[in-house]
């Protein structure tokens, strides 16, 4: 392995198997491989058990992306409107293994978006959305709406 | 982990996810209330998270107050400034319910309890950092002495607290070491005495806040040896002048504001008493003064780190502003608003000096031309806000200026000013522009302003009060335009119509919407906006003739968010009234000659509306209510304000007076 930093790759395995490999500078926009590779733990492949292959191909695609001197500002901010674009479960994952891996900018994008799919709805449309089924008796929620129109703000 | 079938959504996915991740998306939902209120209903979990992540309540009823903090067991910062009932045993309970989590508690304006609450308050909460009793009147000094017990205390607001004195405020010094921030603005009886034993114990000390007392120089001594003391406020001031000012022998090198607004005795001389050694000032507040001469921008020349400093109302002589022109420090921040005195040549010469300006404010300096935009926009194109109401002897082209060099621009105040199209066409590239201020603009049409509307996106604020020349299109081209909208002003113009209202409706966002005396505006467009833009929290429809109380209905339905209304000369009766008073939600109503209203409605709509804190009405409703009405509303918190305008039969009567200059608008 060459001991000058641009050329060192970092090795990943994915829950389920799957192995990648990147340059050590994309890899290490993830907070948790950064403290890795600092700690001198990135000889080997990483095993990753918490994040299967498809979404960890996003994020090191996210990563790539970030760090590519030749993306100007307005393609980046079009590449990451576009990247967002995705079905829930693939969104919940992303959202997982953004976390896990703390990637900043992307674990920030997601969870935003994921705000922005509960600002300005009714409850009736946020459990429509997310699939999630109302285990209020209609009295309970009642009782609830009656003290979040009156009581606090 | 369970196993994601990628094609279709789960079964429910916020299991998986952790509390820590939950807590992330609400927090980014911490300004929208609605949002999370609608999260908690969801499903028996969201309520729980939501629970234990709210850290911040306002509440809105005393007696709703202490189920609320059962619900939310982490609350960290209470404002109860909305409960104006709240008594001992009360206070004693939150104290109960919060204990070791209360960093913060807002008490301002609430006025029933005591030393006694007070106690309890800080006996149970030994983590209270901060304390607002600000507009507690006849809090005693025995309160202050319970206030001294609070050992961790670091932030203390007493503004208007005019009975309490020295021995209260040297209770809160001698107990509250710790003490950061004091606020003793308006505290008319505390004196040298008290305010020196503050900054002789209280070493902690970064902001203090002494406006209106009558206090001396005498007590600046041991404040200006504080060591960590970053603001300094003495507004107002009458017993600080420069006799005693010049007897003062320390200087203050941490010092970072100075506030010395309507101090009429302090001159240069004074001033130069305050700033010499002041090596870290960043700011500088003295407007409302004396004239403005060059000895006093001498004091500040060699300053290096002063970033702002406001000027308004005072005359100021051109030689005084070419010395700003020398100053070592660059300027941020530069307010001359209606200063007399400022000339194109002293305003080029200055701004020349000053390229990294970001905010500038020549409101009224009626003598400056052409020229002198030229050179500000010239010298400082990094400028994002720029404030030039009524600079009357500006001509058109100017305008153009401002968009052509000065593309940072957030904020932009060209009130009362000749611009015209092709001056809007030319702002319009400041994409940036959240604040547009477009009011008595008469050259300005449809025309100019979508050119407005496809330029500037995130727009946010725009006022269009008397610019007579806008229409329906325009404003269809804005709500399309910029849906960012979130205040609008569009008063007093004839050609404006129920389309306006139906585009405006689309502006999910709108939080205020000011369209008075629009006589082509019915209660058809108000009920589009209504239903559209839930957001809404403060509408003025006053001379809008031609609603009635079918425009009431929909706002009573949909409008959860509206806190205050205008709905003089509306033809509203007591049912209309009624309706939107029953809900609740009303803080603050002015009702003044509504075509319908009737004692008996009044007293309805009054008794319904448990929140009103403010109410504006004529005077001739006062002998036909029972007192007793008036007695229980102010007992719950409300303020009556009695007003004795005629009734005006024609919509503008003001109309005529506009090229006088604006007239303030009256309520």
């Amino acid at each position: 392995m060459s001991s000058s930093k641009s050329n060192k790759i970092v090795k990943l395995e994915s829950s389920d198997n799957k192995t990648f490999e990147v340059e050590e500078a994309v890899a290490v926009q993830s907070e948790t491989l950064k403290n890795m590779v600092d700690d001198g733990c990135a000889n080997d492949t990483i095993p990753l058990p918490n994040v299967n292959g498809k979404i960890l191909e996003m994020v090191l695609g996210w990563c790539k992306k970030h760090v590519d001197e030749t993306v100007t500002g307005d393609e980046l901010n079009k590449y990451e409107a576009d990247f967002l674009d995705l079905d829930q479960a693939d969104l919940y994952g992303l959202l997982m293994a953004a976390n896990f891996l703390n990637v900043k900018g992307l674990l920030d994008r997601v969870l935003q978006r994921v705000a922005d799919m509960i600002k300005g709805k009714k409850p009736e449309e946020i459990r429509r959305i997310f699939n999630i089924k109302n285990d209020f008796t209609p009295e309970e929620e009642e009782e609830i709406r009656l003290e979040n129109a009156w009581a606090f703000d | 982990m369970k196993r994601q079938n990628t094609n279709t959504m789960i079964a429910n996915p916020f299991d998986l996810l952790t509390e820590e991740i939950v807590f992330a998306i609400l927090d980014r939902l911490n300004d929208d209330a609605l949002a999370k209120k609608s999260f908690s209903l969801v499903c028996k979990a969201f309520y729980t998270i939501e629970s234990r992540h709210r850290r911040n309540l306002r509440a809105l009823r005393c007696d709703l107050i202490l189920r609320a903090l059962k619900r939310y067991r982490s609350i960290s910062h209470l404002d109860l400034s909305r409960c104006p009932r709240l008594d001992d045993a009360t206070l004693t309970h939150v104290a109960l319910a919060t204990a070791g989590r209360l960093r913060s508690i807002d008490l301002s304006r609430s006025r029933v309890f005591t030393q006694v609450g007070l106690a309890s308050l800080v006996g149970n909460c030994a983590g209270l950092v901060e304390i607002d009793l600000s507009n507690r009147t006849e809090l005693s000094d025995s309160a202050l002495k319970a206030v001294g017990e609070a050992k961790s205390l670091e932030r203390l607001w007493l503004a208007r607290c005019k009975m309490v004195t020295d021995m209260g405020i040297g209770c809160v010094a001698v107990g509250c070491r710790k003490l950061r921030l004091v606020c003793l603005k308006w505290c008319l009886r505390v004196s040298d005495w008290g305010v020196g034993l503050i900054a002789m114990k209280c070493k902690e000390i970064r902001s203090l806040d002494l406006s209106y007392l009558p206090i001396t120089e005498k007590c600046l001594s041991p404040i200006l040896q504080l060591e960590h003391l970053e603001d300094l406020v003495l507004e107002g001031c009458p017993g600080i002048d420069d006799d005693g000012l010049a007897t003062l022998k320390h200087s203050c090198k941490s010092l970072k504001l100075l506030n010395m607004s309507n101090c009429p005795n302090v001159s240069h001389v004074g001033l130069s008493s305050l700033t010499n050694g002041a090596d870290g000032l960043q700011q500088l507040i003295l407007t409302y003064g004396p004239a403005v001469t060059t000895d006093l921008a001498k004091c500040m020349q060699s300053i290096s780190g002063l970033q702002s400093i406001k000027l308004d109302g005072c005359s100021v002589t051109t030689s005084a502003i070419k010395g700003i022109g020398n100053w070592l420090a660059s300027l941020k921040e530069l307010s001359l608003s209606k200063c007399s005195g400022i000339t194109d040549e002293c305003l080029s010469f200055l701004v020349q000096t000053h390229k990294e300006l970001r905010k500038l404010d020549i409101t009224c300096c009626r003598k400056i031309t052409y020229a002198s935009i030229d050179s500000i926009t010239n010298s400082c194109t990094f400028l994002t806000s720029l404030k030039m109401e009524s600079c009357s002897l500006v001509s058109k082209d100017a305008f153009e200026l401002i968009g052509q060099r000065c593309r940072l621009l957030k904020e932009l105040d060209v009130t009362d000013n000749d611009i015209d199209n092709e001056g809007l066409k030319s702002i319009s590239r400041c994409s940036k522009l959240l604040t547009l201020k477009l009011a008595i603009c008469l050259n300005i049409t449809d025309h100019g302003l979508t050119h407005v509307a496809n330029g500037c996106s995130m727009l946010k604020e725009l006022d269009l009060y008397r610019s007579s020349g806008i229409t329906d299109a325009g404003i269809a081209a804005i709500a399309h335009g910029c849906p960012a909208l979130e205040m609008i002003n569009i008063a007093y113009n004839e050609k404006i119509t129920d389309n306006s209202l139906i585009s405006l409706s689309k502006c999910l966002m709108l939080k205020a919407l000011e369209i008075r005396g629009c006589p082509s505006v019915s209660s058809k467009g108000l009920s589009a906006v209504a239903m559209g833009c839930r957001q809404l929290m403060v509408l003025d429809i006053k001379k809008c003739v031609n609603i009635n109380d079918n425009g009431m209905i929909p706002l009573a339905q949909f409008s959860q968010n509206l806190k205050q209304i205008n709905l003089s000369y509306c033809a509203i009766t007591d049912a209309g009234l009624l309706a939107l008073a029953s809900t609740n939600r009303l803080q603050n109503m002015t009702i003044l000659h509504l075509a319908g209203l009737t004692p008996n409605g009044l007293a309805a709509a009054l008794l319904s509306c448990q929140g009103l804190t403010k109410v504006k009405l004529h005077k001739s409703f006062k002998p036909l209510l029972p007192q007793s009405i008036f007695e229980f509303m102010e007992a719950r918190g409300c303020i009556f304000h009695w007003r004795d305008k005629a009734f005006q039969v024609e919509i503008d009567p003001k109309g005529w007076e506009l090229h006088a200059g604006r007239s303030p608008e009256a309520p």
